[in-house]
């Protein structure tokens, strides 16, 4: 048996915190549906988390030294996630027929970062809603 | 479109490493102060994780408090605030480790998933240690 070629991995792991409102709620679902399945998350006035989301990238190779910037990851999350992310209605920046559960805000974090990252970088967004909650997203 | 979802729920339990077969000096020395006669516990905290395809009409993998109900009425109604050694029969005959845990949960959970693949259960024993059972 021959010898796995090692494999090594650089991952550069940065959190942001934002407080958005929300409420679940799906149009492809009557009202006593959502009700049903979404219970006190469908509240139609909303309610809101203190989110943590985290963006890892991977690299087998690092660039000056790094997977990617610090500082660039930041601006990228400040000019795509700030302003659809915090502060604000989920359900209103994200789109009209938007279901703001964190299945779906993971993938919305990823798709509006991945554009921007190096080929050759992999991105997995890590989103945590409550203490309880937490979902994960590798654009697969 | 592949999502996962980790579901986190707490429980204390009290056990002992202890095997029958061996000299209390072996005990002592493969187990330490887990071996210690009248046994001690735990805070653990358990994370169950389930990948799936994203249901377009609800926005998720699985309803997490349908996944929270199973977990409670499946695995910590039964762990919580016993002794892991004489009050859960699927322990019987096994050292209660973090990862015998998280194989019991593992079997416990997987065949009553409505929806999704469990990927893996992870057990806290605390702050700096624990262990997983994935695929």
């Amino acid at each position: 048996m021959g010898v796995a070629p090692r494999i090594i991995v650089f991952t550069l792991a940065k959190s942001y915190r934002f407080s958005a409102a929300h409420t679940l709620r799906s149009s492809h679902l009557s009202e006593d549906e959502n009700k049903r399945v979404y219970g006190k998350c469908a509240n139609p006035s909303g309610h809101g988390h203190d989110y943590v989301l985290e963006f890892r990238l991977s690299s087998d190779r690092l660039t000056d030294d790094a997977v990617y910037g610090r500082g660039a990851l930041d601006q990228l999350v400040a000019e795509h996630i700030e302003p659809r992310f915090d502060r604000t209605d989920v359900n209103r920046t994200l789109g009209p027929d938007f279901i703001s559960s964190g299945e779906n805000l993971a993938v919305a974090a990823h798709r509006l970062i991945a554009p921007h990252i190096p080929s050759g970088v992999s991105l997995e967004v890590r989103l945590s809603e409550t203490e309880k909650n937490s979902f994960r997203y590798r654009g697969e | 479109m592949k999502v996962s979802v980790t579901r986190k729920a707490r429980f204390c339990a009290g056990h002992k490493y202890w095997r029958a077969e061996w000299t209390p000096e072996k005990n002592r020395e493969v187990f330490g102060a887990c071996a210690n006669e009248n046994g001690h516990g735990h805070n653990y905290t358990l994370e169950v994780t389930v990948t799936g395809d994203v249901d377009p009409k609800t926005g998720m993998v699985i309803n997490l408090s349908d996944l929270d109900r199973l977990i409670h009425e499946l695995v910590i109604d039964r762990i919580d605030h016993r002794n892991l050694n004489v009050d859960v029969p699927e322990l019987a005959g096994k050292i209660p480790t973090t990862e015998v845990i998280a194989g019991f949960v593992w079997d416990t959970l997987s065949p009553r998933l409505p929806v999704g693949r469990l990927e893996e259960v992870r057990v806290y024993e605390a702050d700096d240690l624990w262990a997983s059972r994935r695929g």
